[in-house]
């Protein structure tokens, strides 16, 4: 056994023996696990969601597409960091007054109540737990490389070996999962990634010499249109990239806890601000390692491998591999929230809902667990036999949920007569031209972006679907007309707005407009 | 009247209106009214008997009892016991049957997702209230534009009402 598997080892030991001490601390009590860690402070929040956010993607892919195509892979850094920014203001405003309106709390149930109707939901669901896999797919083998990296042990032996240990703590475990672990989880990698930028730039020195540095490597490095120029004035390909990751958070079952608090409470605006700014940082941080990878590694075999093997430059073999175990333990925790939501929707969403409306609890919950152990075997076969890059296969995900969900988003609110036919055609249709282009290197022939083209039909059969269907009741078309209406509520007021309280101010609305009918 | 259990309120008129008046100094805000809405409680008792990590307590959630959303609760409420005239009370819109499921099955699925249980485990109702929780109706005007908004008299939260 080397140094390095004694060291994970020893790490996961760790974080097991930290988990279990503060969860006898907090005298075997479940509040802690059902409310999230609600006690602890601003600082510890925000690090712990830090470390969620920051999953294999951010450690393998993003450098490999730096380490690709140079600063062309900062358009996708660009759609992550002003994602939001753009959603709010092109379609956020009317979005959130709809919702209001129709005291929806997650962007599904948002589109089954626009569209009244539970097949949007049901397909919507369907086309999101599908995607949401390929993203633990990609954790999957991020897992598999890193503890192959460890261990020396075959990739096919390390990716199974890591996916059962997913999958293990995923349905029986949760002690590595407590908030503590993930906070210490998130100093050793906000630490590292942070150590290696600025060993790697100082190495380099500076930006402007990293520029520099690239121009004499390739001067196509640093244009916007990739290595060789290789997507030169395919302004597609570019707007893709940048609204893939701006678009698909809306399409993302978000299952939404509400917490009602008992007394007066403040709120935890501060962990926010934190994360914000850590997320902002970071988002950039990889990429620009990528960069540093085509000056210090030109002869890498695997793009992938940029950030492990700039550690093991950088950094004594200790910290390297601490490190690399931190990754490791970050994918398990990213994986296991999604695996876990995957496996709780299959199960209560499509199972109990549709093909087993008495099933018991014991039933449901052992669905489930099949759920998880299914997509984790159908992964580990599809990082063994075919695996794709983490980049790309995050990249088709966040595509296909994007063509699936944008356009029913946009109509909802900018038309009034956008109907479910239309909405179910668009999803279906732009889900599968995603599809059909990316595995059929349609682009190649095209030259044009599996999103693009996945965009286009898209609106086409929403436009043609929609002839076909009824049209909304009116009390929905009222909804819509009102939302368009701009808001007279004073900007610091609208500023804190609790959104969580839409379905009790439309039912107090309607109460008060006297449409409420008499106590049951 | 009605004779209802409810909260104290924490968040008092004045106390509202000074909140509100801190945020934007322009608008002038009143108290238009006070309405009750209707929460089941329901507290269940929970145990897992893994002999490697045992985990017992009590989970406690509420349902919108018009709605039918489900939060958790942060601690067990103290609930008082007030004659509200029917006008200011929101009606039920759900049976108790039907709150009940939506709670055992909304505890289950959290805890299915946060303590990440290998089986289904024990829950059993420990204690249920129907209580009604008080929220200000304030009006709001600001350079000729009237806006109504409702406040949480617990936490102070507050959202806008699409009332003219």
């Amino acid at each position: 056994m080397n140094l390095d598997t004694i060291i994970f080892i020893v790490y996961m030991l760790g974080l097991l023996i930290l988990g279990i001490s503060f969860s006898r601390k907090v005298n075997d009590s479940v509040d802690e696990y059902i409310l999230g860690g609600r006690s602890l402070g601003p600082a510890v929040t925000a690090l712990t969601m830090q470390s969620t956010s920051m999953s294999g993607y951010m450690f393998m892919g993003g450098p490999a597409l730096a380490f690709q195509q140079g600063w062309y892979a900062i358009w996708y850094a660009i759609g992550d960091a002003g994602g939001s920014i753009i959603n709010l203001s092109v379609l956020g405003k009317r979005m959130r007054r709809m919702s209001e309106l129709l005291g929806a709390l997650s962007p599904i149930e948002y589109l089954e109540k626009r569209y009244e109707s539970v097949s949007v939901k049901i397909v919507a669901s369907l086309i999101s737990i599908v995607f949401l896999s390929a993203y633990v797919f990609a954790q999957f083998i991020a897992a598999g490389k890193a503890l192959e990296n460890l261990t020396g042990l075959s990739y096919e032996l390390a990716l199974i070996l890591g996916v059962g240990v997913i999958i293990a703590y995923t349905v029986t475990g949760g002690y590595l999962a407590v908030v503590w672990t993930d906070f210490v989880q998130a100093i050793v990698m906000v630490v590292g990634i942070a150590g290696i930028t600025i060993m790697g730039l100082i190495h380099i020195g500076g930006l402007s010499n990293l520029n520099a540095s690239l121009a004499a490597i390739d001067p196509t490095y640093l244009s916007i249109w990739g290595k060789d120029l290789a997507y030169y004035g395919q302004w597609g390909m570019v707007l893709g990239a940048i609204l893939i990751y701006a678009i698909t958070y809306m399409g993302l079952p978000h299952v939404v806890v509400r917490h009602m608090s008992m007394k007066s409470t403040k709120t935890v605006k501060g962990a926010i601000l934190v994360s914000s700014i850590w997320n902002q940082i970071f988002i950039f941080a990889p990429y620009i390692l990528g960069f540093i990878g085509i000056i210090l590694l030109p002869n890498l075999a695997d793009p992938e491998m940029v950030i492990p093997i700039l550690a093991y430059t950088f950094f004594p073999g200790i910290m390297a591999a601490i490190l690399l175990s931190a990754l490791m333990a970050a994918i398990m925790s990213t994986s296991d929230s999604i695996l876990m939501q995957t496996g709780t929707i299959l199960s209560r969403d499509i199972y109990q809902r549709l093909l087993n409306k008495n099933a018991s609890q014991k039933k449901v919950v052992l669905v489930s667990r099949l759920c998880i152990l299914t997509v984790g075997i159908i992964g580990i076969i599809v990082a063994i036999y075919q695996p794709p890059s983490i980049f790309a296969l995050v990249v088709f995900a966040s595509g296909v949920l994007g063509n699936s969900f944008m356009v029913a988003y946009v109509a909802s609110v900018y038309s009034k007569t956008a109907n479910k036919v239309g909405v179910l055609c668009s999803m279906i249709s732009g889900a599968a031209t995603n599809i059909i282009w990316t595995v059929g290197a349609l682009d190649v022939v095209t030259g044009i972006h599996p999103f693009l083209a996945g965009l286009i039909i898209s609106i086409l059969a929403m436009i043609i679907g929609n002839r076909f269907g009824t049209p909304p009741s009116e009390e929905m078309q009222e909804i819509v007309e009102k939302a368009k209406g701009p808001r007279k509520i004073p900007k610091n007021i609208e500023k804190h707005i609790s959104f969580d309280l839409s379905p009790e101010a439309k039912n107090i609305t309607e109460f008060m407009q006297g449409n409420m009918g008499l106590s049951k | 009247m009605m004779e209802v259990k409810t909260q104290e309120i924490f968040f008092t008129e004045e106390k509202v209106i000074r909140t509100l008046g801190k945020k934007e100094v322009d608008t002038d805000f009143s108290i238009r009214n006070i309405v009750y809405y209707p929460y089941m409680f329901y507290e269940f008792s929970f145990k897992r008997g893994n002999p490697i990590t045992p985990l017992k307590g009590d989970v406690a959630c509420t349902i919108d009892a018009i709605s039918g959303i489900p939060a958790l609760v942060d601690k067990r409420p103290e609930f008082t016991t007030l004659k509200i005239a029917n006008k200011n009370i929101l009606p039920i819109q759900l049976e108790e049957n039907q709150t009940v499921e939506l709670a055992k099955e909304f505890l289950y699925r959290t805890i299915s997702k946060n303590i990440k249980v290998a089986t289904a485990p024990n829950i059993s109702l420990k204690q249920c209230h129907l209580f009604y929780r008080p929220y200000w109706i304030i009006d709001g005007k600001a350079n000729e534009h009237g806006f109504t908004l409702m406040v949480d008299s617990i936490s102070g939260k507050y959202h806008p009402l699409n009332v003219e």
